[in-house]
């Protein structure tokens, strides 16, 4: 605050309250107080010695009253004050000013304490939003991340249950591959016994090999011919079944493999299947053909057809 | 009757007042209890001069043609323009009615009624019926005691301390907030539209609290309050303490928060 009473004022404002009316001491000190709202409060080691000077040039007076001292200004404090009319015009102003200094705090005052109130309610608030919040993200967190395990879990069986059904379906193939080798060992011994026994020529008129149908006239006519030896006959049914199962194992295949058959799995599976073929002849059977092997699914399918008009026979091969 | 028209800065001074009145229209008026002579300080002065009475111990300050009752009622942007400090007993009873004026009521103890439209209310220390309406005018106050009303339709209040017989508020979309102690059997009733609305209360508070949003979140740090939740309701409900007081807040799209302001000494803050 602003000094109140600059020199020379208190003792001016000390005047013109006496002016008013006789007072004592300490009522002055009180309306000094009052007037500027407790902002200035005078003690009586100010308020009293200054009386006291007062009183000492004449300008004041005092009577005892119930022991207490009664002042009461003179008309020579009278004078001074009328001589001293625009400084006093000046300090109600001043004293006015100070009023408003006083209005002016009041409200600043308020608003800070209102302000601080305001952002730390607001702040509690919040925090107590923020912690419900984490709360939930926290559970929400939780979930998630169950989830995320439960279907990573769920990924890792299914891609084991894939991995056992790939190796079951490998170990098959490696069983019918096992099998067909052993078959085709076995042929191949059985042509070799058929050569020494029956010569090339007989084998020579076999030239299409991959007819299904004539090797299902052989088998029958084999029978007739009485082939040598029951063993050569189980060899001979062994083969049979053999193809057989190959065009099954194929189809297995196909199907096993989940994919729709596109048009262009046909060329491929027919090239693979001819060069198969192919080294069939030359490999196992030891016939060298030039031109292209016919179309084994083809074949099978004429063999099928084939097979009701072959000859009955206890030897014929199922 | 005394009258003087006042059209240039002055102090006035009076004695015996026993109620105040005054209207203006922009400025400030301040009202300071005082145990001095009562005293009227026109500060700054524009527009139409003051017109001031006193009559039977009623104080009134005013512009001409300018009633109580049809004070609200004045949408034209005025010019009048005073900044006005009043001194009064501190149980004398006053009225203020601005427009877009700021009042400031200080230490005053037979309450105040002050009605604004824009301008900023601050009330310090006032006890005994309290009553602020505003427009758009901010509401600020510290350490009221006794029955408080307060009504507004954007402009918002914040109490800061004090102990309330009743606080009731009704309000559009101003942002309540109060940090009270609810008096032996106290009252607090909030309504708003879409104010939101924060209430700090001690931890030893008591009362039967019933807090409603319907679309806006409500909560509270009173543990021993139920939250019930449900499509377009959201409400908090129970009791505090043996619930001898009432707390009540309603409000359609409002958040509500009551929090608990710790005993003292027990509070996290150490100085």
């Amino acid at each position: 605050m602003t000094p109140v009473f600059r020199h020379g004022r208190l003792r001016l404002y000390l005047l013109r309250l006496l002016d008013e009316e006789p007072r004592h001491g300490y009522e002055v000190i009180r309306l000094l107080r009052d007037r500027f709202m407790g902002v200035y409060a005078p003690s009586p080691g100010t308020i009293y010695p200054r009386l006291a000077r007062l009183e000492e040039e004449g300008l004041v007076t005092h009577d005892e009253e119930n022991g207490r001292k009664v002042y009461r200004i003179t008309e020579a404090g009278r004078e001074e004050l009328r001589s001293r009319g625009d400084e006093l015009d000046e300090l109600e102003e001043e004293l006015s000013a100070s009023v408003s200094d006083i209005v002016r705090e009041v409200r600043e005052d308020v608003r800070d304490t209102v302000r601080s109130l305001r952002e730390e309610l607001t702040r509690a608030a919040r925090e107590m939003r923020g912690a419900e919040r984490d709360a939930r993200d926290q559970a929400r967190e939780q979930a998630r991340e169950q989830a995320r395990t439960a279907r990573e879990s769920a990924r890792e069986a299914a891609d084991a249950a894939r991995d056992r059904a790939r190796q079951a379906r490998e170990q098959a193939r490696d069983q019918a591959r096992q099998a067909r080798d052993e078959a085709f060992t076995h042929a191949h011994r059985l042509r070799e016994e058929a050569s020494r026994l029956g010569g090339r020529e007989q084998w020579g008129t076999w030239g299409n090999w991959g007819e299904w149908s004539r090797w299902s006239e052989w088998a029958g006519r084999s029978g007739r011919q009485g082939w040598p030896g029951q063993h050569d006959l189980g060899a001979l049914r062994d083969f049979e079944r053999l193809a057989r199962d190959f065009v099954t194992d194929l189809r297995s295949v196909a199907w096993d493999s989940g994919t729709i058959l596109g048009t262009d799995v046909i060329p491929t599976l027919r090239d693979i299947l001819a060069d198969t073929l192919d080294r069939i002849r030359e490999e196992v059977f030891d016939i060298h053909h030039d031109s292209p092997a016919a179309e084994e699914p083809s074949s099978a399918e004429e063999r099928a057809s084939a097979e009701p008009a072959a000859p009955p026979g206890d030897d014929k091969p199922e | 009757m005394t009258h003087w028209t006042v059209d240039a800065p002055t102090t006035l001074h009076f004695d015996d007042v026993t109620e105040l009145n005054v209207r203006l229209i922009a400025g400030t008026v301040a009202v300071l209890a005082s145990d001095d002579r009562s005293s009227l300080t026109v500060g700054e002065l524009s527009g139409r001069p003051l017109q001031v009475s006193h009559a039977d111990g009623i104080l009134t300050v005013s512009y001409e043609a300018l009633s109580w009752e049809g004070l609200l009622g004045l949408l034209k942007p005025r010019k009048d323009k005073a900044v006005v400090t009043i001194t009064v007993p501190a149980d004398c009873p006053i009225q203020l009615g601005v427009i877009s004026a700021s009042a400031v009521v200080t230490g005053l103890h037979a309450g105040a009624a002050v009605k604004g439209m824009s301008g900023d209310i601050t009330l310090d220390g006032v006890t005994g019926d309290v009553v602020a309406e505003t427009m758009s005018g901010e509401v600020a106050a510290c350490d009221l005691d006794g029955e408080i009303h307060f009504k507004s339709m954007s402009g918002g209040l914040t109490l800061a301390g004090g102990s309330v017989g009743s606080l009731a508020v009704n309000t559009l979309s101003g942002q309540v907030t109060a940090d009270v102690s609810l008096g032996e059997g106290g009252n607090v009733h909030v309504n708003t539209m879409s104010g939101e609305v924060t209430l700090r209360l001690p931890a030893d508070s008591d009362a039967r609290v019933h807090m409603h949003s319907t679309s806006g979140p409500v909560r509270t740090e009173f543990e021993t309050l139920r939250t019930v939740k449900a499509p377009a309701s959201h409400t908090v409900s129970g009791n505090v303490g043996a619930g001898t007081g009432h707390v009540s807040v309603t409000t359609m799209s409002g958040a509500v928060t009551l929090l608990r302001r710790a005993p003292v000494g027990m509070e996290s803050k150490t100085q």
